[in-house]
């Protein structure tokens, strides 16, 4: 089986103060800004290719608006929107947006908004693309290269997963399973990393974060100092997950939305035949922190 | 600077004008619980029974209006207007930290 979606393309967040939150994005993250439309900003990190791959909106509430998987190729889309119908899947075919192709928009049984597209602007990454340097100068905070996945909570967890893995096709690379067999919390992978998305128990269509490739110990320690330094609310961390081997930290945006650097030097990569690694309910602790092995207090609890 | 009273437990706490009502009880030298410090996720939602808050941003998913009217507030946004008596629940888990800095009686 090929796989069809080659990364999570964008997630939009809401955001209580856009101003604040946007100076926050900018300058202690350290994304890069596309552009600034009325209340919505879009964004993406410095290595990223397309035109944005974050979208902050203000609204009255935090939380997640809408994740949006990119296809390998355009006739995916195409491939996907088959397998929409045959599950009974209802969406709505979006023609055009903001500087992207078009895209098809439906409900996961997480209480998610989901989007699928193949085209968006290519507008390189910070680097020329002759002869370029390893990193562009200049920039300001973290300044994380790329999103790399996003975490989501469900009321009946499973379900969502088993959606995801049937109409579109995502492989499990690590599950945290109940004695009686029932999965309980699963990371799902398109694109050959440990996971493009992660599905836990909790509210309807919850945000659980959002990650960005923090790929080094130097700048895994950096990450954190720059949070600190700008008094950012830390968390968790620095530390490592069991699950997915990735090193982290969880820090809160101004709104309350949690974000995370995900450190791709010590998670593995997927081959397709490779299978699921099973983590039991009793090791919970050291599956989601691996050096505390135990949970935080907000870990399953807070989110937005 | 207002006088917050925390009940049932009836502890005292200082609060500054610009601070938040949660950064006045953590400062006091005990604990409570919170979440993401942003209004975003009501984790450290309180209920003021006397006195006045300015609420600032909190998302109306957590602090829906009418919870506002019935004195709840998120304890990391809200800053004192005026001396409070805030009551506290199981749920904020408000407890004297012991450990402090301070030289010990001989």
């Amino acid at each position: 089986m090929p796989y069809r979606i080659s990364r999570l393309g964008l997630v939009e967040v809401r955001s209580l103060d856009l101003d604040r939150d946007l100076d926050y994005y900018l300058n202690v993250l350290g994304l890069q800004l596309t552009a600034r439309e009325g209340r919505t900003a879009y964004m993406k990190g410095w290595d990223e290719r397309h035109a944005y791959s974050f979208v902050l909106t203000e609204s009255d509430r935090a939380g997640m608006v809408r994740m949006a998987f990119r296809t390998v190729d355009p006739e995916d889309l195409d491939y996907y929107e088959k397998r929409l119908k045959e599950f009974g899947v209802k969406y709505d075919a979006i023609p055009e947006d903001y500087r992207r192709g078009r895209a098809l928009r439906f409900a996961a049984p997480s209480g998610h908004t989901v989007e699928l597209y193949n085209e968006m602007e290519y507008t390189g990454n910070m680097l020329p693309s002759v002869n370029p340097a390893p990193w562009p100068e200049g920039l300001r905070g973290i300044a994380p290269p790329r999103l790399d996945h996003t975490l989501v909570t469900a009321p009946e967890p499973a379900k969502a997963i088993e959606f995801f893995q049937t109409v579109l096709e995502f492989r499990l690379s690590e599950m945290l399973v109940a004695p009686d067999g029932t999965t309980i919390a699963a990371w799902l992978w398109q694109r050959p990393a440990p996971h493009d998305l992660a599905i836990v128990p909790g509210k309807p269509g919850g945000f659980h974060h959002a990650a960005f490739v923090v790929d080094s110990a130097d700048a895994l320690f950096r990450a954190a100092d720059i949070l600190a330094m700008h008094k950012a609310r830390i968390d968790y961390g620095p530390g490592r997950h069991g699950i997915t081997r990735g090193t982290t930290i969880y820090f809160f945006d101004p709104s309350g939305n949690r974000l995370e650097t995900f450190g791709g030097y010590t998670a593995y990569q997927m081959d397709p035949d490779c299978r699921a690694i099973r983590w039991t309910q009793d090791q919970i602790g050291p599956a989601v922190f691996y050096y505390s092995q135990e949970l935080n207090e907000t870990f399953l609890s807070v989110y937005t | 600077m207002y006088t917050i009273t925390l009940s049932p437990m009836g502890a005292i706490v200082s609060c500054q004008a610009e601070e938040t009502v949660l950064a006045a009880i953590l400062g006091s030298g005990a604990s409570v619980t919170f979440g993401c410090r942003g209004g975003g996720c009501g984790t450290c939602k309180m209920r003021v029974i006397a006195g006045q808050v300015a609420h600032g941003r909190c998302s109306v998913a957590v602090l829906p209006e009418d919870e506002k009217q019935s004195g709840w507030f998120l304890s990391c946004q809200a800053r004192a207007l005026t001396d409070l008596t805030i009551e506290l629940t199981a749920a904020n888990k408000y407890r004297v930290l012991t450990v402090t800095w301070a030289p010990r009686d001989s």
